[in-house]
């Protein structure tokens, strides 16, 4: 099986459990190839945790963890605990949730920023250090992040260093009353993830990663990228730009994508599609921007409407 | 209020609110700027801070407004009749709102302090919905209410305030169900019930108050000064300034006359004259007016025959006019001959007891010339309202004539002047704490009466009124009159002042013919001041402060600048600087304006620079014949995805383009390159794609321009 008959496989297995939604799915699992995280901020109900169930019984023998953020949430809740075994007299390691192949992290901004930043390294590093000791998470590590846009009362906003662990910022948003009713009449007999049957392995996904990186990009765009990120940092009304992580994750997805797409290079108008979702989230603008109903994507249209493309 | 007024609406109210007011001009303007806006496709992405920026330009035009009300001598307690000029400060909110893309502007707009809670809330995170609120009709109330200051015809006011207010609710209200006639109905209803209360209560107030509503509420105006006679209490006297004078040679007078009476009743001294035939229901002596040069105009009040050369004049008055009076008095020796320098539209008159009037002025503040004569021109002989005593102080003047014996035969006048002189000077005080006792109607004792014969203490207004009462108890005719007394002194300027505290009441009294030195002595007026010689150092112990000094200063400065602003020369000047100022400002903001639109197209021509090594593919070439079919390409959009619109224009280009676009990208955009073969196909292609694009129409650039990339 080639990449791409992989990689179409695995989206239309979660295509037939997330209706409707398809630019964000692809989003979503070209987040994960690359080897990124997705934050996914939207409303209550629409699909959120489905599709990070379908992304995991998309994908045999992977396992899927999930953690419901609460204020009082613990850094340990998340990376794990060394106890004490009182007949062996030693302390034996038992791995938090973080130790898994996919790892909802549900509603994110509800835990204090403590326990927000125990996810840090892990999703920079790929490693958790406890108590001493570093512990490598091995195979696919991907994690999806939610928030709720809408409720801001007992919520702590991410820290700006965690938004910038985020690959991309993505939303599913509402479907068309057409897709509803479909879903509806889907999940008439019991839900669709009950029957969902894996379609790729994890090997096949390490595959794809590596086909990822045989996905070539030329030095102009390369370089439009550079000159994307570059342009956020010369905005007056931008208090943090984007850093050269976001230019790497913007680069990497692109490559993800053309691939999505068959193509074996990359093209402007794959890092144009993608640089609202990987760059507006990583921005910070000033209040007084902000009061004038400046956002951190309407920064990222402009500037691509300003910058040069090649053509 | 969340929608917007229907068209013309705004434009209707400008127009309504220029006609009434005046401003046809300034409201022609308005409204074709307001309404223009519905025909012209012009728009500007304004943001938020914008119509902060408005709003605040909003003030500073009140605030121009303002100084250019104080130029033109609008006091402080007038302040609110610049509301007149509402609809056009309030006009660039207005117009951010109608040329902005934006239907509504937030509420916290108009507040310092909510715009700062906002920003505090972003920056912590906090939810924020601020209330957005078209500004349409409340600008539309805020014209009608500034029509309503202005207008001064009741009657079109309220056919055209109807109009615009019935239009507001019409549409404002309009909805399914709406039965216009029912509406139109109770509307009419409504306007003929506030007629009908109106025009009731306007009844009632006749009718209680028995006569027409006076325009004139002034203590003191040419035809009435209401004393402070009777009343209890400190009589406060303001230390502002209230005239100044300078003069020129060393006849300076000890007071100047404002107004003269001839009847007092019940505290209230007032103006009667006998009608004649030349002054049947208005009291007045026109003037003599002579020129003396181009610039100078000098009026007298002799006859013509009389009047001899005149030098330079004899002193001048720098004052402010009482705006509530519309023939203001003006202080005057009594010996004036001829006064000057009032200015083009300001006319004068003269009453037969020598009050001079001045009407029409074009400036409250004014200064004037005055030329001095040996006596009064202006007042007439003596008639019989000057020997006229009411009734209520008959008794109490006939008991303190008999006591002083003013009934004698051989007593002239200057005799009786000099009996009442010793009477006042020794057994009264000069007191301006009102502490009368409560008089008992039921005894006929009157406040004059009281204090001549029991408090003999009080102040101006009593031994004023007391001296002309017993004078005319002796036989000698004699008027009461209003001025201020000549005492302080500033000599840095070399001006005399007169305060507030220094407003005066004395007497005229008429001096008989007689023989004097052997020689013949016309009857004439002259100045009769019996109160006791302390009473201006009693008034002037309060006034030595460093606020008065600071308020004085202040006034002086003001006064002089209006009246330097007010000369013919200095006009141009001032118009000169306020044109140049409104129009770089003007121009400053249309110049903000262009770039802020501009800014956008400038974009578009930064193309991009190709490297040295970069292939260019026969699709390029294509671009400028594209751009005949679906506008330019937007610098941010890529060379496929602009030609992709082509599709909209004709979708069977489909199968030539798809394959040259994908071709364009291997060529271009892979790193490995494109095979020879690749190359000629992409040329084949684009050919057919020319010819197909060649045969097909133009299409509108507009949507390929606006779409975002």
């Amino acid at each position: 099986m080639t990449p791409l008959e992989t990689a179409h496989l695995l989206e239309q297995s979660v295509e037939s459990i997330i209706r409707g939604q398809r630019k964000t799915v692809r989003n979503v699992l070209c987040c994960m190839i690359s080897g990124g995280h997705v934050l996914l901020e939207d409303n209550p109900g629409t699909g959120k945790t489905t599709l990070a169930k379908a992304i995991a019984g998309s994908i045999s023998n992977s396992q899927f963890n999930r953690i419901q953020f609460t204020p009082d949430l613990l850094p340990s809740d998340i990376l794990g605990v060394s106890i004490l075994n009182q007949q062996t007299s030693e302390f034996h390691f038992h791995p938090g949730p973080v130790f898994t192949d996919i790892l909802l992290a549900d509603e994110i901004n509800r835990a204090s920023p403590r326990t927000q930043s125990a996810l840090l390294e892990s999703m920079a590093e790929r490693q958790a250090t406890i108590e001493g000791s570093c512990h490598h998470l091995d195979g696919v590590f991907f994690v999806i992040a939610t928030q709720n846009p809408i409720e801001f009362r007992g919520t702590y906003p991410l820290p700006e260093a965690q938004m910038d662990r985020f690959a991309m910022q993505c939303s599913l948003g509402y479907v068309s009353p057409e897709e509803e009713s479909r879903i509806l009449a889907a999940q008439n007999n019991g839900h669709p993830l009950d029957d969902l049957k894996a379609v790729v392995s994890l090997e096949q996904i390490a595959a794809l990663q590596d086909a990822v990186s045989q996905i070539r990009i030329s030095n102009e765009l390369r370089n439009y990228i550079v000159a994307l990120s570059n342009a956020t940092r010369s905005i007056e009304e931008v208090q943090l730009s984007a850093s050269p992580r976001a230019s790497l994750a913007l680069m990497k997805l692109a490559q993800t994508l053309s691939l999505f797409e068959g193509r074996d290079f990359v093209t402007p108008e794959t890092i144009q599609e993608l640089a609202p979702d990987v760059i507006a989230h990583r921005l910070v603008i000033s209040p007084e921007a902000k009061f004038n109903g400046l956002t951190g994507r309407g920064v990222v249209e402009d500037i691509l409407k300003k910058t040069p493309v090649p053509v | 209020m969340s929608t917007s007024p229907p068209r013309l609406l705004t434009g209707t109210a400008l127009l309504f609110w220029g006609g009434l007011s005046g401003h046809a001009l300034a409201g022609l303007l308005a409204a074709l700027l307001v309404e223009a806006s519905a025909w012209l496709n012009l728009r500007w992405d304004f943001k938020r801070e914008f119509y902060v920026k408005a709003w605040q330009f909003s003030i500073l035009c009140g605030a121009l407004v303002g100084i250019l009300a104080w130029l033109n001598g609008v006091r402080a307690g007038h302040i609110h009749s610049l509301f007149v000029w509402a609809p056009l400060i309030l006009l660039p909110l207005e117009l951010a709102q109608r040329y902005g893309n934006a239907t509504k502007i937030p509420l916290n707009t108009f507040s310092f302090f909510a715009r700062r809670k906002m920003v505090n809330d972003i920056h912590h995170g906090r939810a924020i919905t601020p209330r957005m609120l078209n500004i349409g009709y409340p600008y539309i109330m805020v014209v009608t209410l500034a029509t309503a200051m202005a207008s001064r015809n009741e009657l079109q006011h309220f056919i055209g305030l109807s109009l615009v207010i019935g239009a507001c609710l019409f549409f404002s209200i309009r909805k399914k169900g709406f039965r216009p006639w029912a509406w139109g109905c109770a509307l009419l209803l409504v306007l003929s019930l506030s007629v009908t209360v109106q025009w009731g209560m306007l009844k009632l107030y006749y009718h209680f108050t028995g006569s027409q509503p006076s325009a004139n509420h002034q203590r003191h105006s040419p035809n009435e000064s209401r004393t402070s006679i009777g009343r209890l209490g400190r009589l406060k006297l303001s230390p502002r300034i209230f005239w100044r004078m300078q003069v020129h040679d060393d006849s300076v007078p000890q007071l100047l006359r404002t107004a003269t009476y001839n009847e007092y009743a019940r505290a209230r001294w007032s103006h009667r004259f006998i009608p004649s035939l030349s002054r049947d229901d208005y009291d007045y002596l026109d003037p003599t007016t002579m020129k003396v040069s181009e610039e100078r105009s000098i009026y007298t009040f002799s006859s013509e025959d009389n009047i001899p050369s005149l030098g330079k004049e004899n002193m001048q008055v720098i004052g402010e006019l009482d705006a509530g009076i519309k023939e203001n008095p003006i202080p005057l020796p009594h010996f004036t001959f001829a006064l000057g320098d009032l200015g083009e539209e300001a006319g004068i008159e003269c009453n037969s007891l020598g009050t001079v009037r001045m009407h029409n002025a074009e400036f409250n503040v004014i200064e004037y010339s005055i030329w001095t004569g040996e006596s009064s021109t202006t007042e007439e002989p003596p008639n019989a309202f000057d020997l006229h005593i009411p009734d209520h102080e008959l008794h109490a003047i006939r008991r303190i004539g008999k006591h002083l014996k003013l009934h004698h035969q051989n007593l002239s006048t200057r005799q009786k002047i000099a009996i009442l002189r010793d009477f006042f000077n020794t057994q009264f005080t000069y007191t301006t704490h009102l502490n009368t006792p409560r008089f008992d109607r039921g005894k006929r004792q009157s406040a004059v009466g009281i204090f001549l014969e029991t408090s003999r203490a009080g102040h101006c207004e009593y031994f004023a009124t007391a001296t002309a009462l017993l004078l005319r108890e002796a036989g000698v005719p004699s008027r009461y009159c209003i001025g201020f007394s000549v005492n302080e002194h500033d000599p840095t300027r070399n001006e005399w002042i007169m305060r507030g505290q220094h407003a005066h009441a004395w007497c005229r009294v008429w001096i008989q013919e007689h023989q004097e030195n052997n020689k013949r002595v016309a009857g004439h007026w002259e100045d009769l001041d019996l109160t006791p010689a302390s009473w201006p150092s009693a008034e002037s112990a309060t006034s030595s402060t460093w606020q008065r000094q600071l308020t004085d200063t202040w006034q002086r400065w003001r006064e002089d600048f209006l009246i330097w602003r007010t000369r013919d020369t200095n006009k141009s000047k001032v118009i000169v600087t306020i044109t140049l100022i409104i129009s770089l400002l003007s121009l400053w903001i249309i110049w903000r304006l262009w770039q802020s639109r501009q800014r956008h197209t400038r974009s578009i021509h930064q193309r991009y620079q190709r490297p040295q090594d970069a292939p260019l593919t026969a699709l390029h070439k294509i671009e400028p014949l594209a751009a005949k079919k679906i506008g330019p390409r937007p610098e941010g959009t890529p060379l496929c995805r602009w030609l992709s619109d082509l599709l909209q224009v004709d979708p069977s280009l489909e199968g030539i383009l798809l394959p040259a676009i994908r071709l364009h990208s291997i060529i271009r955009f892979d790193p490995h390159g494109a095979t020879p073969e690749q190359y000629h196909q992409l040329t084949r292609q684009t050919a057919a794609l020319r010819q197909a694009i060649k045969r097909k129409p133009t299409q509108g650039h507009t949507d390929t321009m606006t779409r975002p990339s």
